[in-house]
């Protein structure tokens, strides 16, 4: 190319013949004369022409005299060989399309017009801002600031082309939604000032937008409402490793953290499987898969990048595995499938760092068989009851368990004429008349609860027994027994003993009824109290919710698994950590349906 | 007499249709006592034993077993011999030992030889929480091994809680073998008492008193 002659207004240059022509206007001379005036009127400063002689150089024209050069270049430019080319301004460019033809050099120059005064042309640069994130990955949709030449958002190819731009320095940003300058960081935009961008550069500038770590706030069972809200999972349980942070018990908010942590800043880090940091457990049986959510919290909005830039292991990965993850604008939901028996963590992690986690328990299913009976007596009529209503009620809640209960009626069992089991049955009931079982009178009839269960159990079970016909009674087979008094019962239902497969009902089929049956069939499989004074009871619950036991019950926030706020002053039975707790006596029975990891791993399961 | 003579075609079709090495044929025969009367019941059993294989499911395998000591008292020699076949072919796990060793304890059926040394652990509490020994046990006591009734008689006696005391002499109580009632006897005046839901349950002497009682009931 060639080089500028005059000083920085200078429109002007010296040019080899073949230099391209565009852009420029060939000046034209009279004579050598004429063109050695234009030179010494334009080749004023020294430094414009030690830049021109070093040119001239390069062409073979050069002397040490001043006056000598200007006429070897003077002949150059007679000659052809060198040419003298006007930059064409900038009102003529595109003018009719096209703007002033440029004319190639002439080897055979006539004389041209004197220049006349002409515009002073703009400086001219090329500006590209491409935007990555820390592991070189392009990253689109970002918006690039640089200046005074405005924003732009970035394309696939993560650039922000500002095309020709005025020479000068910048401060250029880039920042995106969801996206930070670091990882983990608060730092939002990245940032470069004073980007010099000179006149006839093309100058390319890298800026970092990482996309952010989301804040996991809980995990969940999906939200579906009504009975069937169980279907999807086996159990879950927000409640074992529960944070205390509400009056010593409750997570206010039902958050997964307490409170979700800010962008930025320190998490809780993984301890063990049984630390008080609100992680969930769930279970799931061997060669099944059970749905669950995790929700995540963000500082702006969605943040699909966030959740993106998350995965998901399973630390035990013999004991479960990630089956599938659907990504959503604020959760993942995701099944896990169970591939052996044991415990393992599912740990939420970003850019290596854990945000969150839940644990998993994973058994082999069982199925329990349980036949039902309705026992007539003199006091007890025949009751009407529907097994695949209790049925479906039952495997609601021993899901939980991994646990599969196989219901089977035996139709009634009429003892009405058996006149030595009357005579036993006549002592659970108050002499005068009065409700089954009731607590108090001379003598109590409930102190006598269990002589008269055994018996109408012992006398059911011959009856059963010399059955030569269907149904017959399943061998191995748990039993419940529909015996309803006349007269009602003080209490719901109960079971022979803890561990006994033998329980009763008292109390006509309803959604009480049933969740008694469930309660009792809990007892069947050695499941207790928390009130129960017994060694066996710690290892059913964990020792900070036992605590709670009559506590106060705070409200706090529904999560998808359990029906409703409550709020509530304590009362017997009750762990004001979990008052929903199956073996709990919370008011609201049709929905205390939930067990816990201790009672997952307590439940008999043959 | 074949099922198919004696089922109804529902029953038929859920006994053709069902897959025995998948659990979702675990509960086949609560399916099958739904829909039918007992002849064909009895006659779906052996069926059935005609079709277990080493690869049927253990809850295929812990329901079939069950099946075989509610039905046992119906089955003809042809189906006894079946069902013994069946046990010969069938896996074993300690998850079904219930009702594996029940089948077996209720039909007289010995396939001790077939199933030779079994490992013993007799760390459980409860006859129904991890106590396949237990069931094992109840099986050989079922065909006379007096030391198989000690060891059962040793577990109870070494339990001191009354509550899972109670549990381990209610299933022995339902053992037919010689031997069993002067067991129970011996715990006549024991005063330690069952777990109720709420407080005390029954004295063992008083449950021993009505498991012998129902003993006694032909």
């Amino acid at each position: 190319m060639g080089v500028r002659i005059g000083d920085i207004t200078s429109r002007f240059e010296l040019l080899d013949w073949n230099d391209p022509t565009k852009g420029r206007v060939r000046r034209r001379f009279v004579n050598d004369d004429e063109t050695v005036r234009f030179l010494r009127q334009t080749l004023v400063a020294d430094d414009t022409m030690a830049e021109v002689r070093q040119w001239c150089f390069e062409q073979g024209i050069h002397h040490t005299s001043g006056r000598k050069f200007l006429q070897l270049l003077a002949a150059a430019i007679a000659s052809g060989s060198v040419w003298i080319g006007e930059i064409e301004q900038i009102s003529n460019l595109g003018k009719g399309g096209g703007g002033v033809k440029p004319v190639p050099p002439d080897p055979n120059p006539n004389p041209g017009p004197l220049p006349g005064p002409k515009p002073v042309p703009k400086p001219v640069a090329e500006l590209v801002v491409t935007v990555k994130d820390l592991n070189g990955n392009l990253v689109e949709g970002a918006t690039v600031t640089a200046g005074s030449l405005g924003s732009k958002t970035t394309g696939k190819d993560g650039k922000a082309d500002y095309g020709k731009v005025t020479p000068g320095t910048y401060d250029i940003t880039a920042e995106k939604p969801g996206h930070g300058k670091v990882k983990n960081g608060p730092t939002i935009k990245d940032e470069k000032k004073g980007v010099s961008v000179p006149d006839g550069s093309k100058t390319a500038v890298d800026l970092i937008q990482h996309p952010e770590c989301a804040n996991v706030a809980s995990f969940e069972g999906p939200v579906v409402t009504g009975p069937e809200s169980r279907a999807k999972y086996f159990g879950f349980d927000p409640k074992t490793n529960i944070v205390a942070g509400h009056a010593g018990l409750l997570n206010p908010t039902g958050s997964y953290w307490n409170p979700v942590p800010a962008k930025g800043s320190a998490k809780p880090t993984f301890k063990s499987k049984f630390e008080r940091d609100g992680g969930r457990w769930a279970s799931v049986a061997v060669g099944q898969e059970t749905e669950l959510e995790i929700n995540f919290d963000f500082t702006d909005g969605e943040c699909v990048p966030c959740i993106a830039n998350t995965t998901f292991v399973v630390e035990a990965a013999s004991v479960a595995e990630v089956v599938t993850a659907h990504v959503t604008t604020r959760k993942a939901a995701f099944k896990i499938k169970g591939l052996a028996v044991g415990e393992a963590t599912l740990k939420v992690k970003c850019d290596g760092k854990e945000i969150g986690w839940f644990h998993i328990w994973c058994a082999n299913e069982a199925t329990l068989k349980l036949d039902v009976a309705c026992i007539i007596t003199n006091l007890a009529p025949v009751t009407a009851y529907s097994i695949a209503t209790l049925g479906a009620h039952l495997n609601d809640i021993y899901r939980q368990a991994a646990i599969k209960i196989d219901l089977f009626d035996l139709g009634s069992i009429d003892l009405s004429a058996d006149a030595a089991l009357a005579t036993i049955e006549a002592n659970g009931y108050p002499a005068g008349g009065g409700q089954f079982l009731k607590k108090t009178g001379t003598p109590i009839p409930y102190d006598s609860k269990g002589l008269v269960l055994n018996a109408l159990h012992a006398k059911a079970s011959a009856a059963l027994t010399a059955r030569v016909a269907a149904p017959l009674p399943r061998a191995g087979a748990y039993r419940i027994y529909w015996y309803v008094p006349t007269t009602g019962c003080s209490i719901l239902g109960t079971v022979l003993n803890i561990g006994s497969p033998i329980s009763f009902g008292f109390q006509p089929d309803t959604p009480t009824a049933r969740n008694s049956m469930a309660h009792e069939f809990g007892h069947s499989l050695n499941l207790r109290h928390p009130s129960d004074p017994d060694a066996a009871t710690a290892s059913q619950f964990a020792a900070h919710n036992l605590l709670t036991l009559g506590g106060a019950v705070p409200a706090y926030a529904k999560t998808n698994t359990e029906a409703l706020s409550i709020v509530d002053t304590g009362s017997g039975n009750v762990l004001g950590n979990d008052p929903t707790n199956l073996m709990g006596y919370w008011d609201d029975r049709p929905n205390r349906k939930p067990l816990r990891y201790h009672q997952w791993k307590a439940a008999s399961r043959s | 007499m074949d099922y198919t003579d004696v089922c109804p075609p529902s029953v038929v079709e859920l006994i053709l249709q069902a897959n025995l090495a998948s659990s979702t044929a675990g509960t086949l025969f609560s399916r099958i006592a739904s829909a039918s009367q007992l002849d064909c019941q009895v006659a779906a059993l052996q069926a059935v034993a005609n079709r277990i294989s080493a690869r049927s499911d253990l809850q295929v395998i812990d329901d079939f077993t069950g099946a075989v000591a509610t039905y046992a008292r119906f089955l003809s020699p042809e189906a006894k011999a079946a069902v013994k076949e069946a046990y010969l072919l069938m896996p074993y796990s300690p998850s079904v030992a219930l009702n594996y060793f029940g089948g077996l304890r209720a039909t007289g059926i010995d396939i001790r030889d077939h199933l030779g040394r079994l490992p013993e652990d007799w760390s459980f509490q409860q006859p129904r929480q991890g106590a396949a020994t237990w069931h094992q046990y109840l099986y050989l006591a079922s065909l006379g091994d007096r030391d198989a009734l000690k060891a059962l008689a040793d577990k109870i006696a070494a339990t001191s809680n009354g509550n899972d005391a109670t549990n381990l002499l209610q299933s022995l109580s339902e053992l037919k073998a010689e031997g069993v009632d002067a067991i129970l006897q011996s715990y006549a005046n024991d005063q330690r008492t069952a777990d109720g839901t709420e407080g005390p349950g029954m004295p063992i002497a008083q449950n021993v008193m009505i498991w012998l009682m129902m003993r006694a009931t032909p």
